[in-house]
This record gives C-alpha cells, sequence and structure tokens, in this order.
C-alpha cells in the first residue's frame, strides 16, 4: 500500500515535470538565443572531460555566490519561516511529533 | 505500564528521528550538487553529467519527503492563504520547472552519460539553442535554491541544532 502510494506520486510528479518539458521545449523555439564567439564556442564544445583542480576557485566563487542569494532572500526579501527571532528561543516544528502506536496520521 | 508507554514512545520516535537525519543530509547533498554543477570546468563533464543525472533521484526524494507539504498547500491553493505561504509555493514551484528544464536540457546536451546510457553517439556539433536554455536554467536553479534555503533558513538551523547537538526541548 505504502509503495502503491509513493508511486502515485512520483507519477503525479513526472507529469507535472512533463508539463514543464512541454514549455521548456515551447521556450527553447521560441527565443532569441544570444551569439556566441567563436572562441566561447570552442570552449563550450570542448569542455575537459576530467575534474581541473586548477577550477577551484571558480567553485568557492559559486558558492559565495549562491550565499549572496541566501542573503538577498533572508535580508532583501525578508523570507523567514518565522517572524519570531532565534534570540526569543521560539521553538520551530521539525514534524517529530511523536505519535501514539495506532494512532492515525 | 509507565515504562512500556516511554519504551513505546521511543521506538515511534525512531522512524521521525531517520526521517529527519535523511531529510537534513538529503538536502545538503543536494545544496552541495547544485552548486558543483554550476561549475562544470572544475567538475570535469563526465561527474558533471553523472552528478546531474543523480540530482534526478535526489530530488524526486526531496519531494517524496515533502510530500505532505505540498499536497496540503496545492489543495489550499485557491484559499484564503497568508502572503508568504503564496510566495513559498510559487518560489518552490518555480525551483521545480527551473530544475526540470536544467535536467533535460542538459540530457539534451549530453555528451558523455547519455550516449553511454542510451548506446546513441553524441552530436559532434553543439546544440546552442538547447545549451542557451541550459545555462539559463541553471542559473535559475542557482539563484532560487538560495531563495529556497533563505525561507527554510529556521528549519535548517533547527534541525541542524536537534542533530548534532541534541538539546532536550529544543526543536520538536
Amino acid at each position: 500500500m505504502k509503495v502503491l502510494r509513493v508511486f502515485s506520486r512520483i507519477i503525479l510528479l513526472s507529469l507535472a515535470a512533463a508539463a514543464f518539458v512541454g514549455l521548456t521545449g515551447l521556450y527553447a523555439r521560441s527565443a532569441r538565443i544570444p551569439l556566441l564567439l567563436p572562441v566561447e564556442q570552442a570552449e563550450r564544445q570542448h569542455r575537459p572531460s576530467e575534474p581541473e583542480v586548477s577550477q577551484f576557485p571558480e567553485f568557492i566563487g559559486m558558492f559565495f555566490f549562491f550565499l549572496f542569494w541566501v542573503g538577498i532572500g533572508r535580508v532583501g526579501l525578508r523570507l523567514r519561516l518565522s517572524p519570531v527571532p532565534r534570540s526569543e528561543k521560539q521553538p520551530i516544528s521539525l514534524n517529530l511529533q511523536r505519535r501514539r502506536p495506532g494512532q492515525a496520521s | 505500564m509507565g515504562t512500556t508507554s516511554a519504551a513505546a514512545t521511543c521506538d515511534s520516535a525512531k522512524p521521525a528521528q531517520w526521517r529527519l537525519k535523511t531529510t537534513f543530509w538529503l538536502d545538503l547533498a543536494l545544496l552541495v550538487s547544485v552548486i558543483v554543477l554550476q561549475t562544470a570546468g572544475f567538475t570535469g563533464l563526465v561527474l558533471h553529467e553523472w552528478l546531474g543525472l543523480a540530482m534526478v533521484v535526489m530530488v524526486v526524494a526531496h519531494l517524496l519527503f515533502s510530500w505532505s507539504w505540498i499536497a496540503s498547500l496545492s489543495r489550499r491553493m485557491f484559499a484564503v492563504q497568508s502572503a508568504r505561504s503564496r510566495i513559498n509555493y510559487l518560489l518552490n514551484l518555480s525551483l521545480f520547472a527551473a530544475v526540470t528544464a536544467v535536467i533535460f536540457s542538459g540530457i539534451l546536451i549530453s555528451q558523455k552519460a547519455m550516449p553511454l546510457l542510451t548506446g546513441v553517439k553524441a552530436a559532434p556539433d553543439m546544440d546552442w539553442r538547447w545549451d542557451f536554455v541550459h545555462n539559463l536554467s541553471s542559473d535559475f536553479v542557482l539563484m532560487l535554491s538560495g531563495f529556497h534555503l533563505a525561507m527554510n533558513w529556521d528549519w535548517v538551523l533547527a534541525a541542524g541544532e536537534k542533530l548534532f547537538r541534541r538539546v532536550p526541548g529544543g526543536a520538536l
């Protein structure tokens, strides 16, 4: 029964993903793509297959770029789970409520 | 009687603790993957493509773990809701759309993983249209993932506290 429920959810997710794939296809066909320079084209077409440690700073840069978006989300958009500051020790629900055996979910 | 009750409570708390632990580490793996996948030069194309495909499994697992939230909010989509709930729902829907787009376009321009899986030789020339969609959607994935983390920041802190510090009566 549980497997069936998970399977039905995966089917639902697949249907939603298929809808977005269709929309992506529509966009790809209609979008004006910027022309790349031959150098850029060559660089993208011949990316190295193996990891390159020398590119590690790029990863660090991307990590900070990600933190930038987190910061924008936290400060700029005020996207908070709870308006109560953590300093006030407001408990956060982690959905760990203990159910008695036999209790319906 | 009290001992039996305490043992039963302890037993029923175990799956919840396992679920929290799994969700936390899965989300951390997704977070690292999203950032690593932005740097194809660093990982190399082979790792980049296989990690991208692995993300399909991770995203599906992430969504299945969050299913109760998704289902309840989808049902109440048109009912009266707080602005925050609406923004959160739209943000997550956009993130799902962007992830779908990045994975689909990635499969179409794959040069290593998909040819190996399907046995079809990779096209000699890059499809620049899908390459453009792939890059654009991956930028959106990074941005929206940042917002997603910002939205759930307090949950992450509380879960981390529960898992690592084990503060009794802290997070429930």
